[in-house]
């Protein structure tokens, strides 16, 4: 198996290959699949780790640990915050879901062909039925087996069924399953037929790479044309796939659009439209002891209201969790302790309208979604079925978990008044959020979509997203087998063939101009600017949204500055070093000015400070007691021939301060700041680099900032003492 | 280790002990090494979870005590004074929601004992 373990790797690591794929869950292991079925070499990064079967925990903490994306507390902010749950390991979250499989609903796909008709060719309806087909017999999905559902789904069956609600056995990627209960810390025997042993496993067979322990940082894109993907090992060790054919994204709607937008690939709605199930549950008591922690982890759905988007679902946690949602505190949680046995939880999941947002700011993923009035009654009405179920099943007493309402009740009473008069705000539920779409929606509008129909993004060629990203709105049912087989079209699409796998006339495979790279060796691509379409001006707004290494791309592509025209301008200054957040609030400005020295007839500037008033206010200039503008950090434009910048810059000016007269106090003495111009044939966006020289040693720093055309300059300053003489 | 960490231990573990009880049919918590878990969720944890309990500690454990009149931090109060204090704090606005934090937290670090998981599964009335 070509497995490469990102934590043992100690250099940095440059691969070519045909298709890159970044996720290996339902999503990158259905399109690796499929893409080295049809003949492609496929390399897939993956961010988490990979496990062995043996390896999964026993306790739910170990496997929240170790399993899960920030232990499974990542959050959502909004009016209420919600963990939203994602596994982080090799098979992405599908070793260690419930494993219940759905098909697409066929009135989910009519409403998206309803919205966008040009996705009835793009996912044609029975191609996506054949592929499900395929799809649910190599996962080997099946209802669960009665002899190993345990207790607690089959008084749901009996609860549904005395209530008259459309209820069946889950159907699940299980093979000879021991209903052990551990699905949600990754099955202790190997019996679930998640992705890492099926889909994966047959690209690994066929001869596809993985890459493990991989955190993808960027996509590389030049001339609108995506190139490959670099990322970085836990190791610590740089990697970099470079694809000839196509980039397929497919780390899930949360990580997708981040990659994207850390990228600077901000086309669309990238990020907008997040869509999801927010689950709400009921504990219940029962006078037999019912082990909720035997038996399949979810065996038994109830899916008569699902057209008013609430599906039903057994559960099963790790004691530690099932513990942890239990009533009261102290001797009162002690005595609930000594009944665990007793205990049941089931859930309900939402199919919320609410949209959110997924954000990158100072680097970090930010998700916000609030739950609509509406989907709040829907937590309220699930709330209620869920207590009348269990109730009908046998319970003694139900918990319904809703702060400001009564902690336990047997009367079905009380669970119609939670339903019509219950809290109205969602702080009053314990909820939690899975299943995510909607980020990267896909469509033929390219203004209101980030993917065309046929998953190509709309403004970048060769560069593909799988995931349920694309969904253009949520399911209402478990996603995995829909994304994996929307993933597999993406996959053909990727490839030049159409969706159902037959090739289309006059599509390019292969951009000849993209030289191969060897394996392991080290990289001879021409630099390019990572993320961002050089054949268009950049902008100072473009500028704020890179980070560093962004910045430093565009820097060593940038133009050489052209003193004649600078001579006798002046420039607003932006900081781009800080977080995005912290830009908002402090918003860190200067002036800079450039005239012609008539004394050596070099051009000579200075810093004039700024006034702050905010992002948009308006740019005054901070004056002494004098009235006279408070200057600093005066300097030259010099040639940068003959220097030696650190990280091998090699551009053609900088602004030395070590020798314009500064007074000793000035720290900007010690500048000695590579400059360029970032379009070319123009001088109207400057970018700059803080790099300080202390006697004959550089010190670069990761702080970059933009200078931007402001008018003539209105007020020339001398410097505070002569310059000194330079040798050139 | 700074002198923070003793006091942050003996708080934290108090605050747990507190909130979990005394179960008679599983081991006693008191019983249960929390170390490997302490160790476990300061190294794994995300921040906001991380800096969440550390508040929920110091102001459950410390804070609230003394404006409640109890004269000492939870470490230092009767087993049975910990427990008219923890029920009294449920019912109080904001702490009722740092001790469902802590609640889900002491439940994870109590059961993520070998020995209890064992108990609580052999567990038969």
């Amino acid at each position: 198996m070509n497995h490469i373990d990102g934590r043992s790797l100690s250099s940095p690591l440059t691969l070519t290959t045909d298709v890159v794929i970044v996720g290996s869950g339902p999503a990158g292991a259905a399109a690796a699949r499929e893409a080295v079925a049809r003949g492609a070499r496929v390399v897939v990064l993956e961010a988490g780790r990979w496990f062995e079967p043996g390896e999964h925990p026993r306790s739910a903490f170990d496997a929240m640990a170790l399993l899960y994306r920030d232990m499974s507390a990542s959050v959502v902010i909004g009016r209420a915050p919600m963990p939203y749950i994602q596994g982080k390991m090799v098979g992405g979250s599908s070793p260690i879901n419930g494993a219940i499989c759905w098909r697409l609903p066929r009135d989910v796909h009519e409403g998206w062909l309803r919205a966008d008709p040009a996705l009835g060719d793009a996912l044609p309806w029975a191609v996506l039925e054949a592929l499900t087909d395929e799809l649910e017999e190599r996962l080997h999905v099946r209802p669960t087996d009665p002899a190993v559902a345990g207790p607690k789904n089959l008084l749901m069956a009996r609860g549904a069924e005395a209530l008259g609600i459309e209820h069946r056995p889950i159907r699940r990627n299980v093979s000879g399953c021991e209903g052990s209960g551990r699905c949600i810390q990754g099955c202790p025997t190997g019996r679930k037929r998640s992705v890492d042993v099926t889909l994966l496993a047959d690209a690994l067979d066929g001869g596809a790479t993985l890459i493990s322990s991989v955190e993808a940082e960027g996509i590389e894109v030049d001339g609108a044309v995506a190139q490959g993907v670099r990322g970085l090992s836990a190791s610590g060790a740089r990697v970099r796939v470079v694809a000839r054919q196509a980039v397929i994204v497919a780390a899930s709607a949360v990580q997708s659009p981040v990659l994207l937008l850390g990228s600077g690939l901000r086309h669309g709605p990238v990020g907008q439209h997040f869509q999801c199930h927010p689950g709400v549950s009921m504990a219940g008591r029962f006078p037999d002891p019912v082990r909720m922690w035997e038996g399949a982890t979810q065996g038994h759905e109830v899916i008569g209201l699902r057209g008013e988007g609430l599906k039903f679902e057994a559960l099963g946690f790790g004691l530690g969790v099932l513990a942890g949602r239990l009533d009261g505190v102290g001797s009162t949680f002690a005595r609930e302790l000594d009944d665990l046995a007793h205990q049941l939880d089931w859930g309900v999941a939402v199919k919320a309208e609410a949209h959110g947002r997924v954000r990158r700011v100072a680097g970090r993923t930010v998700v916000t979604w609030s739950p609509t009035d509406r989907d709040v009654a829907k937590f309220r009405r699930g709330l209620r079925v869920l207590g009348e179920m269990m109730l009908a099943a046998g319970a003694d007493h139900v918990a319904p978990g809703v702060r400001g309402f009564t902690p336990r009740t047997a009367s079905v009473g009380d669970l119609i008044r939670l339903e019509q008069d219950g809290p109205t705000h969602p702080m009053a539920f314990t909820s939690a959020i899975t299943h995510m779409f909607g980020t990267c929606r896909m469509g033929s509008d390219a203004a209101q979509n980030v993917v065309r129909p046929d998953l190509r993004h709309h403004t970048v060629e060769r560069l593909f997203v799988a995931d349920s990203s694309v969904f253009p709105t949520n399911l209402g049912v478990n996603p995995q087998l829909p994304i994996m087989a929307v993933a597999t079209v993406c996959a053909r699409r990727a490839l030049g063939l159409d969706a159902g796998g037959a090739p289309m006339a006059a599509t390019p495979r292969r951009h000849p101009h993209i030289p191969e790279v060897p394996m392991a060796a080290p990289s001879i691509i021409r630099p390019v600017i990572r993320g961002v379409e050089p054949a268009l001006a950049l902008t100072l707004e473009d500028l704020m949204g890179m980070n560093a290494s962004q910045l430093h791309a565009v820097l060593e592509r940038g133009h050489a500055l052209d003193p004649d025209t600078l001579a006798g301008r002046q420039y607003l200054g932006v900081d781009l070093s800080l977080p995005e957040l912290a830009r908002k609030v402090l918003w860190h400005t200067f002036r800079k000015t450039f005239v012609r020295d008539e004394d050596s007839g070099e051009v000579r500037g200075w810093n004039v400070k700024m006034e702050q008033h905010g992002i948009d206010g308006a740019r005054i200039p901070r004056r002494s007691w004098r009235g006279e503008p408070v200057t600093f950090g005066h300097y030259r434009v010099r040639s940068a021939a003959g220097q030696r910048f650190p990280r091998q810059w090699r551009g053609a000016h900088f602004l030395d301060y070590t020798t314009a007269g500064n007074l000793p106090i000035d720290p900007a003495g010690l500048g000695f700041t590579p400059l360029v111009a970032v379009n070319a044939a123009s001088q109207d966006l400057l970018l700059g680099w803080e790099v300080f020289k202390v006697g004959p040693a550089f010190v670069p720093t990761p702080l970059y900032w933009a200078l931007r055309y402001e008018g003539p300059v209105e007020h020339q300053v001398a410097p505070p003492r002569p310059a000194r003489r330079h040798s050139a | 280790m700074n002198a923070w960490n003793p006091t942050r231990d003996a708080l934290r573990t108090a605050l747990v002990l507190a909130v979990l009880g005394e179960p008679t049919r599983l081991p006693a918590p008191a019983s249960v090494d929390l170390q490997r878990f302490w160790h476990q969720f300061d190294a794994t944890a995300p921040a906001h979870l991380r800096w969440g309990f550390e508040a929920a500690t110091v102001l459950l454990g410390a804070v609230l005590p003394a404006l409640l009149g109890h004269g000492r931090t939870l470490p230092h109060m009767t087993a049975a004074a910990r427990d008219a204090y923890i029920h009294r704090v449920a019912g109080l606005p904001v702490a009722a929601d740092l001790i469902q934090i802590v609640k889900v937290v002491a439940a994870l670090g109590y059961f993520a004992d070998e020995g209890v998981e064992d108990a609580a599964r052999g567990v038969s009335p």
